[in-house]
């Protein structure tokens, strides 16, 4: 009997130290929404980590989703998880119309950073935590329209480096059958 | 660091996992090949021994046969729970897949355990342990339901919120290791491997009929929990491998279905149905007990 308590302990310990992980790749976890809700409106006026300061509530975006560290190289990895995560994929009241990926707390050499793939928390009917972005505090860098790969990842090339980045936000309007329509591409300055 | 963060997608899990098992079998038979020229050149290359290696990859034949039969079903139940009653969703990277062969390895441990502590149980695990010998063949000495007890002991994995192809991932890993201890050519390896790591000679143990080593590590990878759970013997004098009782054969049929012929056998012929519950419930060692009492 002391062996198989001393067994779930060791999966306690281990399981623990994989959750661990939970805040920086956030995994979807199934809570009541009006729950969410009330606890982040609580929060809305606190800074919470990676989230632009809050100037204009009418404007503010929250994205639920998976963030995650990574080189900006492999951010293919997490838009494969991304489509893979069937719990929040499920908990879509229908048919996302955008999807949102977020760019934060670059490295120093803008090699890595901090990236949000997610939908608006109104698509939603289950989440749980979510980043807020206030879209008043972004600049263009593309307009709304149907660009290639290439020319996505050449608008990269319009930011100024001189001046230190925030963050970069590109917003995804899917269609009907949840193909991307047009891309809009935005960065925000320190 | 990075490494253990990188993300990966299921599919390329799937990838790593089939590239695994499907090299994995090559390297085997090329260490097989080793052995075979190791046991020719002391004079150990027997009629017998070869007899019994060729019924071993039998067994696997069947076996796989079986698999195909019931592969995608494990697998479904598998992505179903995982779709409906997993707690969390963990990401795939490194950290997530060294954790999960850990637990792995743990479960791996308790599910011997158990295969050996019940009649229904050992029917398919006795398969792989009927052979008088040791090396890399008998590891792929099969019993016909040795897909089937892993589930129940590697599911509560997915319910934590492990993708289910990270686990089979960490089964193969499990089994993979397992597989390379199934040698007699290595005797014993450095201190630290042998206390913390499974070995060739901590498995010997495992495979022998001698009365000391009997119900002893049942590790995967890690002989820890042996150490830990009270299950642990050091290999210290000469092991004889087998079962009692000995099926003499090399007729793949008859070792493959041999467990489970023998306790329909016993519970054809039991004395009561409580006979025949203890047959299923009860250790191996406990039939036999009873046998012995009525001879």
């Amino acid at each position: 009997m002391n062996s198989i308590i001393t067994s779930f302990i060791i999966v306690a310990v281990l399981w623990g130290g994989a959750l661990m992980q939970l805040p920086e790749a956030n995994a979807i976890e199934h809570k009541d929404i009006k729950k969410n809700i009330a606890i982040e409106e609580a929060k809305v006026n606190k800074p919470i980590a990676n989230v632009m300061a809050i100037k204009d509530v009418q404007n503010i975006t929250h994205i639920s989703g998976l963030q995650q560290q990574i080189m900006l190289k492999n951010v293919d990895l997490l838009w494969k998880t991304f489509s893979t995560m069937s719990a929040l994929n499920q908990s879509l009241k229908q048919q996302p119309k955008k999807v949102y990926v977020l760019y934060d707390s670059f490295s120093k050499n803008y090699q890595k950073a901090n990236v949000t793939i997610g939908y608006d928390i109104n698509e939603l009917t289950k989440f749980d935590r979510h980043y807020s972005v206030n879209i008043n505090e972004f600049k263009p860098l593309l307009p709304a329209k149907h660009f290639e790969d290439g020319e996505l990842a050449k608008a990269w090339d319009k930011i100024d480096y001189n001046r230190k980045v925030n963050a970069v936000l590109e917003i995804h309007k899917l269609d009907k059958t949840g193909k991307p329509q047009s891309t809009q591409m935005l960065v925000s300055y320190k | 660091m990075e490494y253990f963060t990188q993300l990966f997608s299921p599919d390329e899990i799937w990838a790593i996992e089939a590239w695994i098992n499907d090299w994995f079998f090559v390297f085997a038979l090329a260490l097989f090949f080793l052995e075979c020229l190791r046991y020719a050149f002391k004079k150990q290359f027997t009629l017998n021994f070869l007899g019994d290696s060729v019924a071993n990859f039998a067994t696997l034949t069947l076996f796989i046969l079986i698999l195909a039969l019931v592969g995608a079903t494990y697998a479904g139940v598998f992505l179903y729970a995982y779709d409906n009653f997993r707690f969390v969703e963990l990401p795939i990277n490194g950290w997530t897949i060294l954790i999960c062969i850990i637990l792995a390895d743990l479960a791996y441990y308790w599910e011997h355990r158990f295969l050996h502590m019940n009649g229904f149980g050992w029917a398919t695990h006795t398969v792989h342990h009927s052979s008088p010998h040791f090396n890399i063949s008998v590891a792929y000495r099969h019993g016909p339901m040795d897909w089937f007890f892993p589930l129940f002991f590697y599911l509560p994995l997915v319910f934590l919120g492990f993708h289910p192809f990270v686990i089979f991932l960490a089964e193969i890993v499990v089994q993979v290791y397992q597989t390379l201890l199934h040698t007699e050519t290595i005797k014993k390896l450095p201190r630290p491997i042998e206390a913390i790591f499974n070995t060739p000679s901590h498995h010997r143990v495992h495979h022998a009929t001698n009365r000391q080593y009997l119900d002893k590590n049942y590790a995967g990878i890690l002989i820890i929990w042996d150490r830990m759970f009270g299950t642990f013997a050091k290999e210290e004098e000469p092991v004889t491998y087998g079962v009692y009782p000995s099926i003499n054969s090399v007729n793949p049929i008859k070792v493959f279905f041999s467990g489970y012929m023998k306790l329909f056998s016993r519970l054809w012929h039991a004395p009561s149905w409580r006979y025949r519950f203890n047959l299923l419930v009860k250790s191996p060692t406990w039939a036999w007990q009873q046998e012995q009492k009525n001879k």
